[in-house]
């Protein structure tokens, strides 16, 4: 009779249509099944039970789901890029520390020199001062120790941007800008996909500094408006900017989702870029053609089958034959819904192309023409006392640190002490019996 | 997994939104009713589902591209479920309509059910989901994966991060659980007098 042997066995004997049973099991089952009515009762149960479970229907999603889903997924997006920025600042922030160190290294050589040698390199000093009094500094205020050696470093925007933002100490709250519902295209740009022969999906992103970010916001929202697109989600941040003197300002950034018509892609793309210094800047396009006709036909051949199904229902007297009608009728339409929601989707890309632009503002360019030996000793001076307060603080915290474990390094020692005279005591007593 | 997931998946990394709704419209409605039918209610499921797509994409940097996808999100699906289930520290059953008694039973002993009592296919279909919430948690979710959602052995095997041998075990006693059940809730009503 049955045991859990043979049950096994059954249920394998189930299967055996998607998982091939060995030629003397299934013999042996086979047999087993021509003796046993209680086995073949078993065996007829559990087909029946499997061939009731494959029949539940699918559940359609609920209403709302994926639009609900589409603003959770927009928000992650956004904190993902922030949080991806943020690495980065804090990236540059430790390699520009080991470049500090470097640099201080060499200033402290250098005030040596100085005390020693005297006159020769003060004239020297003096001479770059006429050279450097020429330069038209891109970044006002006293430039980070790094920045000193190479004067050309600081006329390009970028780098002095990048350094700036290395003296931030992170990003500021997060705020949501307003966002304009969205604008339907207009109807003479409706996109039609049947009308393409290439169904290709377009989106891109594009990276900027501006000048000022409100004003650049505002052009982006003109533009938009003029290509009858709209602002999907926009996030905007500050960044504090610090100098010697302290905190100098905040710099504005943010983040801009935009849903253009994507016949006006290449329009929309051309005139953000206008708009600022493009620091980045991605075109994608992936055809989706061949999934969107075999999804189409899919649904018409799911329709065809439902219209006969539905025919077989107003002719069908039993119960039994309306209740399995009906069942399969559930199947096939929530099959249908599913793969329309994916046209759906896919409509929706290809009408309106998405476009990520990240905009970052560039620090105020300060006009200030510092002159070198004014301040130079003084900077130097300056920096000087604080490598030395860092290096104080560095052995400040070394001995906290070594006070800490102390316990630990005393538990440590003991149980080190009690293994090593254990050791000693084992190897003598081995040695004494040999 | 298909070039046009992998693409899908490489613009969904880099914060594409519309590239990972594209990449999981094929599989949130499985992934909904998985939820549905380990949680018992909609609002539930729908929550499980969300929360499960959310994690996935914020984890899409986690994901081996050699594995499968959709294997990968099942797991998340399962295993978001089980979270859910352990919060609310109560065995819920499967069925839909919540005012039906919300017990855990230890398989039904075979010995239990006549063997010579057979099922009929009306009965089936009415009990299955209230027998479906009384087995236990780990063979309902391999029966689900197999003979409701069609998966492989091998599939349900690494989403359940279990061997093939464990998932035909869990797969069997599972049905076996069902069928006695179905078969107890039978005699009951017999004993009690009511028709079948």
């Amino acid at each position: 009779m049955l045991n859990t042997c043979s049950i096994d066995h059954l249920h394998d004997y189930l299967e055996r249509e998607n998982y091939e049973m060995e030629p003397r099991a299934l013999a042996e089952v086979e047999a087993h099944l021509e003796q046993c009515s209680d086995c073949r009762s078993y065996l007829e149960d559990l087909t029946l039970l499997k061939g009731e479970l494959a029949a539940m229907p699918l559940k359609a999603l609920p209403d709302g789901f994926e639009e609900e889903l589409h603003a959770r997924l927009v928000e992650e997006a956004n904190v993902k890029l922030v949080s991806k920025s943020s690495r980065i600042s804090n990236f540059t922030h430790s390699t520009s520390f080991k470049v500090l160190s470097g640099i201080a290294a060499v200033l402290i050589i250098a005030i040596v020199v100085v005390g020693t040698a005297g006159n020769p390199l003060r004239n020297l000093l003096s001479k770059a001062k006429s050279e450097e009094a020429s330069i038209d500094m891109a970044m006002g205020g006293a430039p980070a120790p790094a920045e000193m050696p190479a004067a050309s470093m600081d006329r390009d925007g970028t780098v002095v941007f990048e350094e700036s933002m290395n003296n931030a100490k992170g990003f500021g709250e997060t705020q949501s800008a307003p966002v304009e519902p969205g604008a339907a295209p207009g109807s003479s740009d409706v996109f039609d996909p049947s009308l393409f022969g290439k169904m290709i999906i377009r989106n891109g992103s594009v990276s900027l500094e501006v000048e000022e970010f409100d004003t650049a916001y505002t052009q982006i929202e003109e533009i938009v408006k003029a290509l009858e697109g709209y602002i999907e989600s926009a996030d905007t941040y500050s960044t504090p900017i610090y100098d010697n003197n302290g905190r100098r300002g905040d710099l504005q950034g943010g983040t801009v989702s935009l849903r253009i018509p994507s016949t006006r892609f290449d329009a929309a793309m051309q005139q953000i870029k206008t708009l600022g210094t493009v620091t980045h800047s991605n075109i994608s396009s992936y055809d989706v053609t061949e999934n969107y006709v075999d999804t189409q036909s899919r649904i018409k051949n799911l329709e065809a089958r439902e219209l006969r199904l539905r025919e077989l229902l107003q002719r069908a007297e039993v119960i039994e034959d309306i209740m399995e009608i009906d069942l399969q009728l559930a199947n096939v339409r929530t099959e249908i819904d599913s793969l329309n929601a994916i046209i759906k989707s896919y409509d929706k890309s290809l009408q309106m192309s998405s476009i990520q632009v990240s905009l970052n503002e560039k620090p105020l360019s300060e006009s200030t023409i510092t002159t070198l030996d004014d301040n130079l000793f003084d900077r130097m001076r300056a920096n000087f006392i604080r490598s030395i307060n860092a290096v104080v603080q560095m052995f400040q915290t070394i001995l906290v640190g070594l006070v800490a474990i102390l316990p630990f390094l005393l538990i440590f020692g003991a149980v080190l002490y009690l293994v090593l005279r254990f050791v000693r005591k084992f190897l003598r007593n081995r040695k004494q019996s040999l | 997994m298909t070039s046009n997931d992998a693409v899908l998946i490489q613009k969904s990394k880099q914060g594409d939104v519309h590239s990972f709704e594209l990449l999981i419209s094929k599989y949130q409605v499985y992934a909904y009713n998985i939820a549905w039918r380990m949680l018992g209610n909609e609002e539930d499921a729908k929550d499980a589902t969300q929360e499960t797509l959310i994690k996935v994409f914020k984890g899409l940097d986690k994901f081996k591209e050699n594995s499968e996808f959709s294997t990968w999100l099942y797991t998340i699906t399962v295993n978001t479920c089980r979270d859910q289930l352990r919060k609310r520290k109560k065995v819920m059953t499967l069925s839909v309509d919540d005012t039906e008694e919300k017990v855990s039973i230890q398989l039904v002993a075979e010995e239990s059910a006549d063997p010579a009592v057979r099922l009929e296919q009306k009965e089936v279909a009415g009990q299955l989901l209230s027998a479906l919430g009384k087995i236990p948690e780990f063979q309902k979710t391999a029966v689900l994966l197999r003979d409701v959602y069609g998966f492989s052995y091998e599939e349900i095997g690494a989403i359940e991060n279990c061997s093939v041998g464990t998932v035909k075990s869990r797969i069997s006693r599972g049905r076996h659980g069902l069928r006695s059940i179905i078969l107890n809730e039978r005699s009951n009503k017999i004993q009690e007098g009511g028709t079948i």
